[in-house]
């Protein structure tokens, strides 16, 4: 029982965008690669933390839909699949726990195909020194598999809060509110590194994962954490990590940004998928496609 | 495997508003009477030191103190609040659930937060069913914390006409709620159905997000566009078909009540008519908690779940359809046969 990556997506970083700008282009990019067409699609997740104008309501997910005209009304436009969306949030981690809860949904109702778009932007659309995220999209089209893909899901998180907080202060913005955000960091980098490291170790045994013969796909922008994870738990980084190192922190969308880059490798090898996010949260799950012969 | 509501929790804040109060601070004159058009009489409102976790962490303990479950043994906890507020913040991150986890010591539990405006229960409740039947985890808890009342404070300092996008904003009240879902069901005590559906043409016509006219969160909903009946008539389609493709009809599935997301009476009555030309039949009777309540968002259904079984409107082996109208749109159907559930007095 699994979930295959069909096709994948992004938009480039450009920071006078917002995110639901990046998502439609990423999630465009991701289904001109394919012959699904949009009624042919049962979920659409949005795991983007960061939004244009602080929006809360409605789904991130269903402005998205519309934008994509996917089930708009199916009693003036009848389409094959009543398409659910909705918003999961898990700060960095939010594509790890999409894959894990589309993978549950696909199965558990019999459905086909998941869209999962991520990425975020500052509220005001626009660059704002204050933010270090870049602008940015990610998207992962996924189809229900009984042989191959991602698999073998885990999290754990300390049991007291660390890391980046991320918040709209209505009392210091005031009428700026619509368009600032604030962020705050209380990573303490030694303990991150340490977490890490013990629970993607567990999962590795836990599943018998061979290190050796198994790539590592990190959605972190940290480069030396992601290199002494690499090198502690002996395992080759997966090819798309350059291009993810590369080009800082795109938080939400490191993941799908990461696997896209990665996208021939997949065909050659397993790759184990670690998210690190606030929490601290560690998330890990593996990705194997079978050989073709 | 049959899933079930094992368990449910639910806070109210002592204080409330009533509409009469809120009507008469508006800058202008109401030519309708906003209580009788949605059977709104008072809201509870929570004081300046409550915030979304305060309200989502009594929730939960009243919900464990009703379930066999410890905080320990939860495997899921999966946050589904709107206002995501703590003092003047609205936080983007941390999760309010690891907040929750670590709150109540639920440390084994996988966590994260779900958004789907007023469907924000429900869907938590679709995504735990499928995880519990996709063997992923045995149980855990859905629950939200609603601090909306900060939206009808906007409204008030600003609706200056008859035609304002924020009148809707002035029928909100906060609520908190939760519920554990487990695999130990049966014929007799289940949740057979869960579906919902999001038709996104509308998905712009209910916006929250800061207002920039006065510090706060507003609400601005196109009421008439999106309360249309070209768009009433989407949940009577989808009922249609979700009970169709099992080899049932809502008629044959006898429903003792349907719980509709708490808008208003007159919207229900309206919903109910252009349902009752798509479908051919009356509706099961409606339960409301309006009255005390008004709309509490993503915990209205569960709100008045969880008075009707108080007052002993319902109780085990009642059959129940709960139907969401969320901004996105969000419909659906959630079948649910209850078993015998504690409630505290």
């Amino acid at each position: 029982m699994s979930i295959i990556i069909r096709s994948s997506g992004i938009s480039e970083a450009n920071n006078t965008i917002g995110y639901i700008e990046h998502a439609v282009m990423a999630a465009s990019a991701c289904l001109n690669n394919t012959t699904t067409r949009l009624d042919e699609i049962d979920l659409l997740v949005n795991v983007g933390n960061y939004r244009d104008n602080n929006l809360c309501e409605p789904s991130v997910a269903a402005l998205i839909q519309h934008e994509l005209g996917i089930n708009l009304n199916p009693l003036k436009h009848p389409v094959k699949s009543h398409t659910f969306s909705f918003d999961l949030m898990n700060g960095a981690c939010g594509m790890l726990s999409a894959l894990q809860v589309v993978h549950a949904i696909l199965h558990a109702k019999g459905l086909k195909r998941a869209l999962i778009v991520s990425g975020d932007c500052h509220p005001s659309t626009k660059s704002s020194a204050d933010f270090p995220i870049h602008h940015t999209g990610a998207t992962l089209l996924l189809e229900r598999s009984n042989v191959e893909g991602f698999s073998r899901f885990s999290f754990q998180t300390t049991s007291s809060f660390e890391g980046q907080s991320g918040y709209l202060d209505l009392d210091t913005h005031k009428l700026h509110s619509r368009y600032s955000v604030s962020l705050e960091d209380s990573t303490d980098t030694e303990n991150q590194f340490s977490f890490a490291k013990k629970v993607i170790q567990s999962h590795i045994e836990q599943h018998n994962i061979e290190p050796s013969s198994t790539k590592l796909l990190v959605s972190h922008h940290d480069a030396s954490l992601v290199n002494r994870l690499g090198s502690t738990l002996g395992m080759t980084l997966a090819s798309g990590m350059d291009s993810l190192l590369s080009i800082g922190n795109i938080h939400t969308a490191g993941l799908g940004f990461g696997l896209h880059k990665s996208i021939q490798e997949l065909e050659q090898s397993d790759v184990l998928c670690v998210s690190i996010g606030s929490g601290v949260t560690v998330g890990c799950a593996l990705y194997r496609q079978m050989v073709q012969s | 495997m049959t899933i079930r509501f094992e368990s449910l929790g639910l806070y109210l804040p002592e204080r409330t508003e009533t509409t009469a109060d809120i009507v008469s601070r508006l800058k202008i004159q109401t030519p309708f009477d906003l209580s009788k058009i949605t059977g709104i009489e008072r809201r509870h409102v929570s004081e300046d030191s409550e915030s979304t976790l305060s309200l989502a962490l009594n929730a939960a303990r009243d919900c464990l103190q009703n379930s066999k479950y410890n905080a320990e043994d939860l495997d899921c906890i999966i946050s589904c609040s709107i206002s995501r507020r703590i003092d003047s913040k609205y936080h983007f991150e941390p999760t309010m659930s690891i907040l929750i986890k670590n709150d109540l010591g639920a440390q084994q539990a996988m966590n994260f937060d779900i958004s789907n405006a007023c469907a924000g229960m429900l869907t938590g409740v679709y995504i735990l069913d499928s995880l519990i039947r996709s063997g992923a985890v045995q149980n855990g808890m859905v629950l939200s914390g609603e601090r909306n009342y900060a939206g009808s404070e906007t409204a008030e300092r600003e609706i200056d006409s008859i035609f304002h996008e924020q009148f809707a904003s002035l029928t909100v009240g906060d609520a908190a709620t939760a519920v554990i879902l487990d695999d130990c069901g049966t014929e007799d005590e289940t949740l057979s159905m869960v579906e919902l559906m999001t038709c996104a043409e509308p998905a712009d016509l209910c916006l929250g997000m800061p207002s920039l006219e006065t510090p706060g969160v507003a609400l601005y909903t196109k009421n008439i566009k999106l309360h249309a009946a070209t768009n009433l008539q989407l949940w009577p389609y989808m009922a249609k078909k979700v009970f169709a493709d099992v080899g049932s009809s809502l008629e044959e599935e006898h429903f003792d009540y349907l719980i509709p997301h708490q808008i208003g009476t007159r919207f229900s009555q309206k919903s109910a008519e252009v349902a009752q030309k798509v479908l051919g039949f009356d509706l099961p009777e409606m339960l409301h908690s309006l009255e005390d309540c008004g709309n509490t968002s993503s915990t209205s259904h569960f709100v008045v779940l969880y008075q009707a079984l108080q007052q002993g409107l319902v109780h085990k082996g009642t059959k129940l359809l709960l139907v969401p109208a969320a901004s996105g749109v969000v419909t659906g159907c959630v079948s649910v046969t209850l078993g015998d559930l504690k409630v505290s007095a």
